[in-house]
């Protein structure tokens, strides 16, 4: 009798459960189908906006445009350059960038301290002059 | 009266059994009862849960169809859109659910723009459970029939294709049915990729589409012509950048357009594409050996060949070398090359071209060469300037890439090539015979005497040959309807595009001193879509007395009197 008690109430559990998962998943197959729609709406969208892009965007109104309103011309050969042809920066090396620096930081925090009260710190200035 | 009733009893009743018996039978009833009663819960609980699962499927299965494969995109190389699809509202209607016919039609007909009152009176009178009254209902009508209730009216979402790029690359994207079945150009020959929603991306940059379709554009209306064709074909991957064909069409509207527009010049179109083929018999005679570059050829009289006399147009009265041929285009110095090739080595080398068989194109509009089928003496002369064959400007320009290029014959393309394509590529010229075609296709454009002057676009080392031919009318040639082309490659020391340009009965105009040449119509749209397109392309423009460009070159040719050297101009 105790066994029988005691498999009905199992049954019993057993039957909640699967109720819940079902409805659970219900649940969720619901919010799914929504998502899906959601996502299925945004392509739709992205779609339209692409083409739109798209239609906006063609070469020949470009070209127009830039013509009529920016008075933009092709590019002549005489002012295209490889990048290596475009002379560089002279080099130099961090110690003498730093002495240049410091130089120049004694010329000028000679003028900064006559008339600010507390001149800065050397360091602070050195590393300003450098990044300046 | 207790044994008579026992008596009644054994009347009515068999005896009754032993106890034991009787108990034994009870409870074999009992057990039956119980079986079936567990019997039919287990089955209600079987068929509980079977519920349950059929549901869920039947529901997976709707949201899956929900999200249907669209037909695939087609991008150009870059990804820009070139087709695509756009969402609609169909509107259909099912008769046999619409009450009062008569007031459907008269409320419905004013919001559609294909029917009028009668003619959908008469659709909605249909014996049938489907009919069609507006493919692309704009979301305002929608709104509208939607407040109308009308039993019986329904609407549908799908799909329709929209090329946003209008006329851009029309003749390659080909256009589809309404049922969004492709029935031209891309769109029918990926038709089963793209059905199947892959994405199709073309070689085609649509800037330098833009760039070439106008300035070809621009010489059809200044020389009143009556159409045009372009191609750019990248020499070392065989894809072809940019295709056009004019007068072209809107193939959102293609049914507008009339079968002249249609046709696709620059792969269906097939001409015979005059002096621009010199650049192949050149070519042919240097790797056959039958010419050297320093070998003369007497040209100082019209050569007869049967009925034919071949004359120049600007006739000289000493033996031309090879490069002078070129660059002064002598129809007699190429016939005299054509016959020391000989019949069988010029057809061995066109077939080897490709230019006797359709070109083997991701389109269906392409058109077999048109060839003759005996291969005469005379027929090896016409051929070495440009008569006798008709081929499209797709294969010329392919032909002319293994010629000037690195003297391999790389099968054209219109999909861009993935890293670990390995493209059909043929040796059909070494790589000293294209150095030299190249450089002699320099001179005819940067020698003060070549034809091709107008196509110098400075600094891009643009090398050419032009060719103006006469139209074949029925019975001969007309005189007066011209074919302009120019076949370009560049930049000729480090060859890397070859350009096809053909005008199609370009008119004398008094801007060009009422000259329809190639050197007049087609050169001057050369230089300027190369001047357009090599920034677009990383080509940078070089000074070409460097001696860094110089030695790409062969410079030992004689041009006249002088020894000209490349750079000198």
């Amino acid at each position: 009798m105790r066994l029988i008690l005691l498999c009905a109430l199992i049954l019993v559990g057993l039957g909640t459960t699967l109720y819940q998962v079902k409805t659970g998943i219900d649940e969720r197959q619901d919010r799914l189908h929504d998502i899906e729609l959601r996502i299925a709406d945004t392509k739709r969208d992205i779609a339209v906006l692409e083409a739109e892009w798209a239609y906006l965007s063609r070469s020949e109104r470009i070209m127009t445009l830039s013509g009529d309103l920016l008075k933009m011309t092709p590019i002549g050969q005489d002012r295209i350059l490889p990048l290596d042809a475009i002379p560089m920066r002279l080099e130099l090396d961090p110690v003498s960038i730093k002495e240049i620096a410091f130089t120049a930081k004694r010329s000028t925090s000679k003028d900064r301290s006559d008339s600010a009260d507390q001149p800065a710190s050397k360091d602070h200035s050195i590393r300003r002059d450098i990044s300046e | 009266m207790n044994t008579s009733l026992r008596k009644l009893r054994h009347l009515i009743l068999p005896p009754r059994p032993d106890p034991a018996r009787s108990r034994r039978i009870a409870e074999g009833r009992l057990l039956i009862c119980c079986l079936v009663a567990l019997g039919i819960f287990i089955s209600i609980g079987v068929r509980i849960v079977g519920l349950a699962d059929a549901n869920a499927n039947t529901r997976l299965a709707n949201s899956g169809a929900a999200v249907t494969a669209e037909r695939g995109r087609i991008l150009d190389r870059k990804g820009r859109l070139l087709a695509g699809n756009l969402p609609i509202t169909i509107l259909h209607a099912d008769p046999s659910e619409i009450m009062d016919i008569q007031a459907a039609a008269t409320k419905l007909a004013p919001l559609l723009n294909d029917h009028d009152q009668a003619s959908l009176t008469k659709l909605l009178s249909k014996e049938t459970r489907y009919v069609e009254l507006d493919r692309q209902l704009p979301p305002k009508r929608h709104a509208q029939i939607l407040q109308l209730g009308i039993p019986g009216v329904y609407f549908a979402k799908g799909a329709t294709r929209v090329y946003p790029r209008d006329h851009a690359a029309a003749h390659i994207l080909g256009y589809v049915d309404t049922d969004n079945y492709g029935i031209a150009g891309i769109e029918k020959s990926m038709n089963t990729k793209l059905a199947a929603g892959q994405d199709v991306t073309l070689s085609v940059d649509l800037g330098l589409q833009a760039v070439m379709r106008r300035e070809i554009q621009r010489q059809i209306d200044s020389f009143e012509a009556i159409g045009g064709a372009g191609v750019l074909l990248d020499i070392q991957t065989g894809e072809m950048l940019a295709v056009a064909s004019l007068p072209d069409f809107n193939p959102n509207k293609f049914s507008l357009a009339s079968d002249d527009v249609r046709f696709n010049r620059a792969t269906k179109g097939l001409y015979e594409m005059g002096s621009t083929f010199k650049v192949l018999n050149t070519a042919i005679a240097l790797e056959s050996g039958a010419a050297t570059t320093n070998q003369r050829f007497e040209v100082s009289k019209p050569m007869r060949i049967s009925r034919f006399t071949i004359t120049d147009f600007h006739p000289h009265n000493k033996p031309l070398n090879v490069p002078e041929i070129l660059v002064y285009s002598s129809n007699i110095g190429s016939a005299r090359m054509a016959e020391a090739i000989g019949a069988q080595t010029q057809r061995t080398f066109m077939d080897k071209l490709g230019l006797l068989d359709r070109l083997d194109l991701e389109l269906p509009e392409t058109s077999r060469p048109l060839s003759p089928t005996r291969w005469h003496r005379t027929t090896t002369v016409t051929v070495s300037y440009g008569h006798g064959i008709s081929i499209s400007p797709a294969h010329l320009a392919s032909a002319v890439a293994a010629a000037s290029g690195n003297g391999l014959w790389i099968q054209p393309t219109l999909l861009k090539r993935q890293t670990g394509d390995s493209p059909l590529r043929l040796r059909v010229f070494s790589e000293q015979t294209a150095r030299a075609v190249r450089s002699m296709m320099r001179l005819v454009v940067s020698h003060e005497d070549g034809t091709g002057n107008n196509a110098e676009a400075r600094g891009y080392m643009v090398g050419g040959k032009t060719g103006t031919a006469e139209k074949i009318k029925i019975g001969g040639y007309n005189k007066k309807a011209n074919l302009a082309t120019f076949v370009a490659t560049f930049p000729v020391h480090d060859p890397r595009y070859v350009i096809v340009i053909l005008v199609d009965e370009p008119k004398g105009q008094k801007h060009s001193y009422g000259y329809a040449t190639a050197g007049w119509v087609v050169a001057p749209a050369v230089r300027r879509i190369v001047e357009q397109i090599a920034p677009m392309l990383g080509v940078l423009p070089v000074d070409e007395k460097s001696p860094l460009i110089r030695q790409k070159l062969l410079l030992d040719f004689t041009i006249g009197d002088e020894e000209a050297t490349l750079a000198s101009y």
